[in-house]
């Protein structure tokens, strides 16, 4: 299963520890959206909670900040990229390089402080 | 030539890199703020953003800031002092002000009487926001801290904001260098933004190639340089942690067949360089890292003369570590015994008294009216006496 971090994402029930676990670790639940893996989640726990649960491998991707897409496919760092100690949040091949990467970058967090 | 670690430090919050969500919560407490609401304790490691956050955040919201390491100001009588008025008022000028405790991580439960207790009866009645920074999320102060304060985690930011980074500076300065480049940099920083523009710096000026260096390449070229221009070049074009570096080149030292005089000559400059970047560490004084590969590079050639050391990546050999691991036990244990009965902290004794102790100790009398009044067993007796010895030698 892959797991965007940053992102929300669902889960079958696994069970009342299991979600008493994934509090602990710092995972968000909203009844609406699911479950998230952000800034504040021990996101090597929880991962091994959800796959301890689901008996199988995660992959784990990060979420581009500028078009929530996923942001690990074609990373040049996609292999050195600790996934599970950096902050959640990245950039997409499309917004990570080119002219005026860096100024969307700063306008669309901005944007975020600005709401 | 000015550090670009300090020309390029974000203008604002909006202009930092990484971190998007903390910074976001930060900002959202920062504005909610009101007298009674709880501190914000900024958790994660160094090089990640806290401080600056908070600095930029004083400007942005035009606050007066008022900083204090708390390692530094440890007792609850001298943070009374330094925080206790400006925690309750405003300035002469009418401006609020932001108190700011960096590395209440370094607070310690037993020695600092009262300083976490004071800082959360601080947080409860100060009429100006506290916000707290540490590195160990672990710590048992991050958990007395957290009743009071809305925790915000910190990470290294991920590689590719690293990156963008850096050709955001690229671009300023007018210079272009291939994705290659950029990706050599990056993951020799890992996740430490400071580090990654002072070595896209440096590598600047020594010519790109360089940096490709592997760590082998490196130290064998940085042993093997008939100048020390040449082993600076070398040391610069190493894309690891200060820090790495003494490791890389103290296993090296310590593997090579390097006779006595030499070997201690060449550790005498490691153990150097290594005060100087925990004073660097300790003082955030990051100008100085800029003479760190300079003071390597022509301390240890000069030490090291014409000796042949390759790279060896093995650490010590096992019988070294263990005498090693075996007399630094020996020495926390006096020290502790030593330091209660001088009233003064185990830190400062050890630095300061223990290596007289040992000069003191090549008196057999001495030495055993000191294992007495310390209640010390005999196996100390021998210790003292080896360096006693070692310190006659030296002499």
């Amino acid at each position: 299963m892959k797991l965007v971090l940053g992102g929300w994402f669902r889960l079958p029930r696994l069970g009342s520890d299991v979600f008493s676990a994934l509090m602990k670790q710092g995972v968000r639940y909203d009844r609406e959206l699911g479950f998230k893996l952000g800034h504040e989640s021990d996101v090597e726990s929880a991962v091994k909670t959800i796959s301890g649960a689901l008996g199988e491998d995660m992959e784990l991707s990060l979420m581009c900040l500028v078009c929530s897409n996923e942001a690990c496919p074609s990373c040049p760092y996609a292999v050195t990229c600790d996934r599970r100690k950096v902050s959640p949040i990245c950039l997409c091949g499309e917004h990570a390089r080119g002219p005026g990467a860096f100024h969307t970058y700063v306008s669309t967090f901005a944007s975020m402080l600005a709401e | 030539m000015s550090m670009w670690s300090e020309k390029y430090r974000p203008k604002n919050i909006a202009s930092m890199v990484g971190n998007e969500e903390s910074r976001l919560k930060f900002v959202i407490w920062f504005r909610k703020w009101k007298p009674g609401s709880k501190a914000a304790l900024l958790v994660g490691p160094p090089g990640t953003g806290k401080t600056t956050l908070v600095h930029l955040a004083a400007k942005e919201f035009a606050m007066n800031l008022v900083e204090l390491n708390a390692s530094d100001t440890r007792k609850k009588d001298q943070l009374v002092k330094r925080i206790g008025e400006v925690a309750s008022s405003e300035n002469l000028y009418g401006e609020r002000s932001l108190i700011f405790l960096d590395e209440v991580d370094g607070l310690s439960g037993r020695k600092d009487f009262g300083a976490i207790d004071f800082i959360k009866d601080t947080v409860k009645s100060a009429q100006n926001p506290v916000v707290m920074a540490a590195n160990d999320p672990e710590s048992e102060q991050v958990r007395k801290l957290s009743d009071v304060s809305l925790v915000i985690r910190f990470r290294p930011p991920a590689p590719r904001e690293v990156e963008l980074y850096l050709r955001s500076v690229a671009e300023e300065e007018g210079s272009t260098y291939t994705d290659e480049e950029y990706e050599a940099v990056v993951k020799g920083a890992n996740g430490d933004l400071r580090y990654a523009l002072n070595s896209f710096q440096s590598a600047g000026s020594t010519g790109y190639k360089d940096v490709e260096m592997t760590t082998v390449q490196a130290i064998n070229t940085f042993f093997d340089a008939k100048d020390s221009e040449t082993s600076l070049r070398a040391l610069r074009a190493y894309p690891k942690q200060p820090r790495d570096k003494l490791r890389d080149l103290q296993a090296s030292i310590i593997r090579s067949g390097l006779g006595g005089d030499e070997r201690a000559r060449a550790l005498d400059v490691l153990s150097r360089a290594d005060i100087i970047m925990g004073k660097i560490m300790n003082g955030k004084d990051w100008r100085l890292l800029r003479y760190f590969d300079s003071m390597l590079a022509h301390e240890l050639k000069e030490a090291l003369g014409d000796h042949a050391v390759q790279y060896s990546q093995d650490s010590a050999p096992w019988n070294l570590q263990l005498r090693i691991w075996n007399d630094s036990r020996k020495i926390k244990e006096i020290t502790a015994s030593y330091s209660g009965r001088l009233h003064q902290g185990r830190d400062s004794t050890a630095v300061q008294d223990i290596p007289y102790l040992f000069v003191l100790s090549s008196s057999k009398k001495f030495r055993g009216e000191l294992l007495r009044s310390l209640n010390l067993d005999e196996t100390f007796e021998k210790f003292l006496d080896k360096e006693a010895a070692r310190v006659k030698v030296k002499e």
